[in-house]
């Protein structure tokens, strides 16, 4: 028993550092110079910035309890690196002709208090818990017309119309991880124990104990169901609130992980060339974007904000305010969502940087100069706290400056730019950072389709409304094969490169760093990965 | 002097009661919405939203709101925290006990070398050593605590690595007390420095004052040695200002490190006030403002009691406010 499952391993070793190997930091670190076994043992130690509200990571999107919970709770999908959903608590599914009935085959597991697993299990949670609570499975759910378990171990769900992203929405990352029927039946899900503190999963981790404020330790689950895994002894999250601090905690040895959420990509210089920190590029895209209040004049016209557009260079932004990381963006979609973004959409080659052309367009928009030379002044809002917010404001206000343009500043703590953003829509522009939660009808959609023209946070604030584009992410969302979908999206990029109600500035570069101790599959999907094939380097603790 | 007590404790409530009103008051006509902190950002169902808001008596009237608190308050329940899922109570009462593991020890080493900083610079008034000793005082009060707690971290944690950057307590070693001890030096470091500045410009000032009054020729002038006078004389006389300070910072000690909590991860009430804040945890926030003026108000009272011993003149009367 012993040589098999050392023999399963060091293959699934070989494999695994074969794939690691492919997506290394986009040339931020080097691949290693040999393959290396993975060592069982040890403790990894990751930075949370405060306690998480749940460890149930279908109640919320809130980034601490997504990232504890997922190790906990799994999914009847995964999500690999190159975005894909891909066996987990389902090992097999088929999907009908008509893209309308997916029946999924589920592996045989126990919950970590030792119940089985069953068909009960999904149908309760997908219906009770994700449809109810789940902000980012909400779009599947509107889809979902019955759910059926013929056995235990098999699940139907019968669709009412054909939705895209549904095998990416049934991943813990869209709040469908499938929780325990037999602990959650009858109660109040927000406040079981199960969501709260003393979660019951069948993922490779189970909860060991929680220090308030200052540490949750997760340990091995001995019975998990992939064999020989996880590598990992213990996973300690360490509650470090300052984003400087986590940082020093890193560089001290006193953590071994930090998530891009909560690493800045200001302090890369701190650790660029530290020799015991790697940095791996890899996350559910997120880009920062111009939002234009479309509903007030002049930014009514399309002109209007073609000329300004115009009249910033998004290359000098990237190099003055992100440290010349990351890319600029070139269209409504992400370029790292590969299938949906067409990249002969090119907004840098559209409108070239001209500010003589700017001025000019803005002349023939009628937004003319007056006795003091200038021609308008944009109330830009934003939130104070990312310190790249107000430097792309100063970027910013000194470009349009030169067509006469000017800015007032309004950089607000989050919990007072929310509401005057999202809920007033009192602003002309407003600096944002959307994710695009990997598929653009879960991410992208709701900036600019008029159904999400919605007083609430981080959907459709320009008030931008287009029967065409409505249309087409309706078909990019319903069409169940990859090349109608990608279809629908190029073409609703060629739209909105030319309307412009949110200007596309920059994908952001999503750092994940970690102590060079750290090995094997760290950081290779959405960001909220599921560890269980990481291990841990002995020797120089 | 039971009745001056009773008398001040009765004010003192009354204000506490004031402070915790205007704060609620205060917390929750700040813009912002708590929603965002237990859903997440991206866009909720509604039905959900509407139900988290009822649980947590959010869509009341602000005067509801304030009644169910006054309310519970008066039987002695401070609520239960949105963002920490916890009731408040023992939730600010741990968090407040960790502050103290690190405020008291600090304190009080502040507070000794303090007063000793100031007899050493006013016996050599005039002197280099005294201008030396109020640079360094100067120095350590106007030092950014961040930026000193960085360059701490970085010299002892990461080049020398003799001391951990952060927390409470390590996750690889296993003596829990030497532990501590090893993760109070840093963060005790920067909060002692700034308060050695406080204490010892304090004392030095209100020691001046007293070393020119004619008592001091006199008891100088009858043989007492230059030490003597200043330990026992000048210093006991000058104990009033000094007895103050050292009783505002004992006060304000709950919320009186917060920054130097927040660079060092020190798990106590300041992060927890600085998270309640950024997510509008409102009950969280009044706790924390009860437990902060209940003890201002005590050490208040304690320091009032501390000038009849430091100095005989003064009785204690009842307060009239």
């Amino acid at each position: 028993m012993e040589n098999n499952i050392r023999l399963h391993l060091s293959r699934r070793g070989m494999l695994l550092l074969a794939l690691s190997a492919a997506p290394t930091a986009l040339g931020l670190i080097p691949a290693p110079a040999r393959a290396e076994t993975p060592q069982y043992g040890g403790t990894l130690i990751m930075a949370l910035d405060t306690d998480p509200p749940t460890v149930n990571p279908n109640v919320t999107t809130g980034v601490p309890d997504v990232s504890v919970g997922s190790l906990i709770y799994e999914a009847l999908t995964r999500i690999d690196e190159t975005f894909e959903p891909v066996p987990s608590l389902a090992e097999s599914w088929t999907v009908s002709a008509d893209n309308l009935t997916y029946t999924f085959k589920l592996i045989k597991t126990n919950w970590h208090d030792g119940t089985p697993f069953t068909s009960r299990d999904v149908k309760f949670t997908l219906e009770n818990v994700s449809a109810k609570y789940g902000a980012k499975f909400r779009a599947a759910a509107g889809h979902i017309k019955q759910i059926t378990t013929p056995d235990d171990a098999t699940v139907v769900i019968e669709l009412s119309s054909p939705f895209g992203p549904m095998l990416f929405s049934l991943s813990s990352y869209a709040n469908a991880a499938i929780l325990p029927a037999h602990v959650f039946e009858g109660t109040d899900v927000l406040t079981n124990p199960a969501t709260l503190s003393k979660p019951i999963g069948t993922g490779p981790f189970m909860m060991k104990d929680w220090v308030r404020s200052q540490t949750i330790t997760l340990e091995r689950n001995p019975h998990y169901w992939r064999k020989g895994l996880p590598y990992l002894d213990q996973i300690v999250f360490r509650m470090v609130p300052d984003t400087s601090a986590r940082v020093l905690a890193l560089k001290a040895g006193e953590i071994d992980y930090i998530y891009f959420y909560y690493f800045s990509a200001e302090q890369y210089s701190q650790i660029a060339g530290d020799p015991k920190i790697q940095v791996r590029e890899r996350g559910t895209p997120e880009d920062h974007l111009v939002i234009w209040n479309t509903r007030r004049a002049p930014f009514d016209q399309v002109k209007v904000r073609q000329a300004l557009f115009t009249a910033i260079d998004r290359e000098y932004i990237k190099k003055a305010v992100f440290q010349n990381l990351g890319s600029v963006m070139q269209g409504a979609i992400d370029s790292r969502i590969a299938w949906a973004n067409d990249p002969a959409i090119n907004l840098g080659q559209m409108y070239p940087y001209d500010p003589q052309n700017a001025a000019a367009m803005l002349d023939e928009a009628g937004v003319k100069p007056g006795a003091d030379g200038k021609r308008l002044k944009i109330n830009l809002v934003y939130d104070s706290a990312d310190s790249s917010n107000e430097r792309q404001a100063q970027v910013l206000h000194s470009m349009w400056q030169k067509i006469g343009v000017d800015v007032a500043f309004n950089g607000l703590t989050r919990n007072m730019m929310l509401p005057r953003v999202f809920t007033d829509w009192d602003f002309d522009a407003t600096l944002q950072a959307y994710s695009t939660a990997g598929d653009p009808a879960l991410g992208v959609s709701r900036l600019y389709v008029t159904s999400a023209i919605r007083k609430a946070p981080f959907v459709n604030a320009s008030g931008y409304s287009n029967p065409e584009v409505d249309q087409l992410f309706e078909q990019g969302a319903a069409a169940a094969v990859q090349a109608e979908r990608a279809a629908a999206y190029e073409q609703v990029e060629k739209v909105l490169a030319a309307d412009l109600p949110v200007f596309p500035v920059w994908q952001t570069a999503l750092l994940n760093v970690a102590s060079t101790r750290v090995q094997g599959k760290w950081a290779w999907s959405t960001g909220y990965d599921y560890w269980d094939e990481v291990w841990m380097k002995k020797g120089d603790d | 002097m039971t009745r001056y007590i009773l008398g001040r404790l009765f004010w003192g409530l009354v204000m506490v009661l004031g402070v915790v009103v205007v704060d609620f008051l205060i917390t929750h006509l700040l813009p912002g919405d708590p929603i965002d902190a237990l859903v997440g950002n991206y866009p909720a169902p509604a039905a959900y939203i509407e139900r988290v808001r009822h649980d947590f008596g959010l869509d009341e009237s602000l005067a509801a709101q304030l009644g169910h608190f006054l309310v519970n308050l008066a039987q002695g329940n401070l609520g239960f925290s949105f963002v920490n899922r916890q009731p408040v109570l023992p939730l600010i009462l741990d968090r407040a006990g960790v502050t103290l593991i690190l405020m008291l020890p600090s304190l009080i080493l502040a507070s000794l070398i303090g007063v000793a900083l100031a007899v050493a610079a006013t016996g050599r008034n005039g002197r280099l050593m005294d201008s030396v000793l109020t640079g360094v005082s100067l120095t350590g009060h106007s030092i950014p605590v961040f930026w000193l707690a960085q360059i701490l971290i970085v010299v002892f944690a990461i080049k020398l690595q003799w001391l951990p950057a952060q927390g409470m307590r390590s996750i690889r070693t296993h003596d829990p007390m030497l532990d501590l001890l090893r993760h109070l030096v840093l963060p005790a470091f920067c909060i002692t420095v700034y308060y050695v500045a406080v204490v010892a410009r304090v004392a030095r000032a209100s020691m001046l004052e007293i070393l020119h009054q004619d008592f001091v020729l006199t008891a100088r002038a009858k043989g007492i040695s230059r030490r003597a006078v200043l330990w026992r004389h000048v210093l006991r006389n000058a104990a009033i200002p000094v007895i103050t300070v050292v009783g505002y910072n004992v006060g304000t000690s709950l919320t009186g490190a917060i920054l130097t909590e927040t660079v060092f991860a020190w798990p106590g009430l300041g992060g927890l006030f600085i998270n309640s804040i950024a997510n509008r945890d409102y009950p969280v926030l009044s706790g924390i403002f009860l437990l902060a003026s209940i003890a201002v108000v005590i050490a208040n009272i304690i320091t009032d009691l501390l000038y009849a011993v430091a100095d005989p003149r003064i009785r204690m009367t009842p307060a009239r406010v």
